[in-house]
């Protein structure tokens, strides 16, 4: 299968520490900053903590949808923390951390959740482990991340592949709501019967 | 504050309040941006476009936004621009209408790229007189048109001082005089006093209170913290209630040189990025006694550590602090969405020590689409919660000085009102329950559809 270099298909930045994106600007608004806490394949989630940023510069700066978030941190498991900027997260105003690489596709030749997915997999984290340099500190740099190799199959397959793959994130995670809710149900039910007998 | 910002709060307030008026968010933009221009037309005369392109506005004007009539006048622009200089912005002016597409939020963003590239008010001279007159046409038929990114706090700030006629009014970075204004329209004796830094404030701000009517209000070009205007023989004049919406988001060596500021803290004297507890310092020292200074803050500035948790120790040590108020955020939306309170300090003449202050949150009940139809309930609402605090122990309390210390001197209101915990509401949860196993079901339907397909 033919292989491309990931940075040859995207660009690759790394999202910018608060406090440069605040540093200096009178005008400024308040947007969402995402770290690689709130990174998934099914969307920006969790608390966003805030940064302000200056107008002129959230034009360099914000996320757009389709973007590819990848953790910098915390590469000593298996695979990498990947996230999709999703149509629902637009509705905010979001940058990237400085912790967060973000990877914006230049064409069309990849479908993003495919290749999210691939970034995401262990074959992708072998890549990286081979390539990284020094052991003390796990941090991964964005030179790294452009050497990956990804394999080009179909447009077809990229897309069966990545519906395949998204139906289960989004079949996991209704699940795990499902059990919270459950939990809390319980729990309610608990309190409610012997809640008063402790006083 | 920066002139794109400002336009565009503008833009955006007055579009809304035009929307109504207008057949589409367009036609209310444009009408937004004649407003505007209004004011700035008459000393500005030769940024406007001469008489031979009005039939273009017209077009424009009747919203006849098809390809044809819109190329017809980017033409008569691009011809324009190229036999004089003066008028280079304008093809592009027509471009952002036409990659704007219609909907109102790409129409001002595509004109927040055009302001943030051309000086603003060559940005605006793309406006002409027929169109002028139909906006101030709309603009009479509408009762509340408050221009102002602050309009809907303006009548919030109205409710929460009390002067009495006859009174003087001084707000030291007035914008576009909305507070001033709003103040006016429920007590309509009083003598108004605005102060800003920026020349496309003040003008807006004329045209503000023309359009409301307003005619007293006096102003002047000059910076709060430097070199103040309306001063007496005894050097800057005290007022009776001073209304303030500092800067948000500079530092002081962004806005004056302390050394410019001999003597005006007597407090203590802000550094670096308290440029808020400057303006409040400096709006305290303008209000004579028995009168009264309304401020909004960010809620950042309350809850901070160092030299402003000193700040505000010496501040609430003067028992002039006696009101905290936490708005929702969504009030200062668009322009900005950060949160915000307002602070009220009495310069009571009585010796009896207050040594406590009224804190109250109103940020939660109205973080939902209704205030936004019905600005003026925020303003009725806060009243209420003020007038009779008893009445609501979740959202408004009395604390003491003593409580404020042991909290490390935070001012925000929501530190000392905890809502009452609720009984578990087993029928909510049971419904999300059920609800919630036919999302999973049927993501586990799509899911195993969807592996049987590809494998």
């Amino acid at each position: 299968m033919k292989l491309i270099k990931l940075g040859q298909e995207a660009e690759i930045t790394r999202g910018a520490p608060k406090s440069r994106m605040e540093e200096s600007g009178d005008a400024f608004e308040e947007v969402g900053l995402v770290q690689a806490a709130n990174l998934s394949l099914l969307g920006i989630e969790g608390g966003l903590t805030f940064a302000r940023v200056a107008h002129h510069k959230l034009r360099q700066y914000r996320l757009l949808r389709g973007d590819i978030l990848i953790s910098l941190l915390d590469v000593s498991n298996a695979s990498l923390r990947v996230g999709l900027v999703q149509e629902a997260d637009m509705e905010r105003t979001l940058v990237a951390g400085a912790n967060v690489a973000i990877v914006r596709l230049r064409s069309d030749a990849l479908e993003r959740d495919y290749l999210a997915l691939y970034l995401r997999s262990n074959a992708a984290a072998r890549q990286l482990y081979s390539a990284r340099a020094g052991t003390a500190q796990s941090y991964l740099n964005i030179v790294a991340l452009g050497d990956i190799d990804i394999p080009m199959p179909s447009r077809e397959q990229q897309h069966q592949m990545a519906e395949l793959h998204l139906s289960y994130e989004r079949y996991a995670l209704e699940t795990q709501r499902l059990l919270g809710a459950e939990r809390q149900l319980l729990q309610a039910q608990f309190e409610q019967q012997f809640g008063g007998m402790s006083g | 504050m920066d002139n794109t910002v400002f336009v565009r709060g503008v833009l955006v307030n007055v579009v809304k309040r035009l929307i109504p008026f207008g057949r589409t968010p367009m036609d209310a933009a444009m009408a937004a941006l004649a407003l505007l221009a209004y004011k700035v037309r008459s000393d500005n005369s030769h940024l406007f476009p001469p008489f031979e392109l009005e039939g273009g506005w017209t077009a424009l004007t009747s919203l006849d936004r098809t390809s044809s009539s819109l190329e017809h006048f980017h033409q008569l622009l691009t011809d324009l621009a190229e036999r004089d200089e003066r008028y280079r912005y304008w093809p592009d002016a027509v471009n952002l209408f036409k990659e704007a597409d219609g909907t109102f939020r790409e129409c001002l963003f595509e004109m927040d790229n055009v302001y943030s590239r051309v000086d603003t008010l060559a940005a605006l001279s793309f406006l002409t007189g027929p169109l002028v007159h139909v906006a101030l046409d709309q603009a009479r038929t509408v009762d509340t048109l408050l221009l102002g990114a602050f309009g809907a706090l303006a009548e919030v700030t109205a409710g929460l001082v009390d002067p009495p006629p006859g009174s003087a009014v001084y707000d030291p970075s007035c914008g576009m005089a909305d507070q001033l204004i709003a103040l006016q329209k429920r007590q309509p004796h009083l003598s108004l006093y605005g102060q800003d830094n920026s020349l496309l404030a003040l003008t807006v701000a004329q045209l503000n209170a023309f359009l409301n009517g307003v005619e007293r209000i006096e102003f002047a070009l000059a910076d709060t913290l430097a070199n103040p205007a309306f001063k007496d023989d005894w050097g800057p004049r005290q007022f009776d209630v001073v209304l303030s919406v500092p800067p948000f988001g500079q530092t002081i060596g962004n806005v004056a040189s302390p050394s410019m500021l001999p003597g005006r803290f007597p407090l203590r004297e802000p550094k670096g990025r308290n440029l808020e507890w400057a303006f409040i310092q400096d709006a305290l020292y303008r209000t004579r006694s028995g009168g009264q200074t309304l401020v909004m803050v960010r809620s950042g500035v309350l809850n901070s550590s160092g030299h402003e948790a000193k700040l505000r120790k010496d501040l609430l040590e003067t028992d002039m602090l006696d009101l905290v108020v936490s708005l929702p955020s969504r009030l200062l939306s668009p322009y900005l969405g950060v949160k915000f309170q307002l602070l009220r300090f009495q310069k009571s003449v009585s010796k009896t020590r207050r040594s406590s202050v009224l804190f109250i949150d109103a940020s939660k009940d109205f973080a939902d689409e209704h205030f936004r139809k019905e600005p003026p309930s925020v303003a009725l609402w806060v009243r209420q919660l003020v007038t009779h605090p008893e009445e609501f122990p979740t959202l408004a309390r009395w604390v003491s000085h003593e409580e404020i210390e042991q909290a490390r001197m935070s001012w925000l209101p929501e530190i000392y009102l905890r809502p009452e915990e609720q009984a578990p509401n087993l029928e909510a949860l049971e419904h999300e329950v059920a609800q919630q196993t036919q999302v999973a079901l049927e993501a586990r339907e799509r899911f195993l559809k969807v592996m049987k397909e590809t494998l």
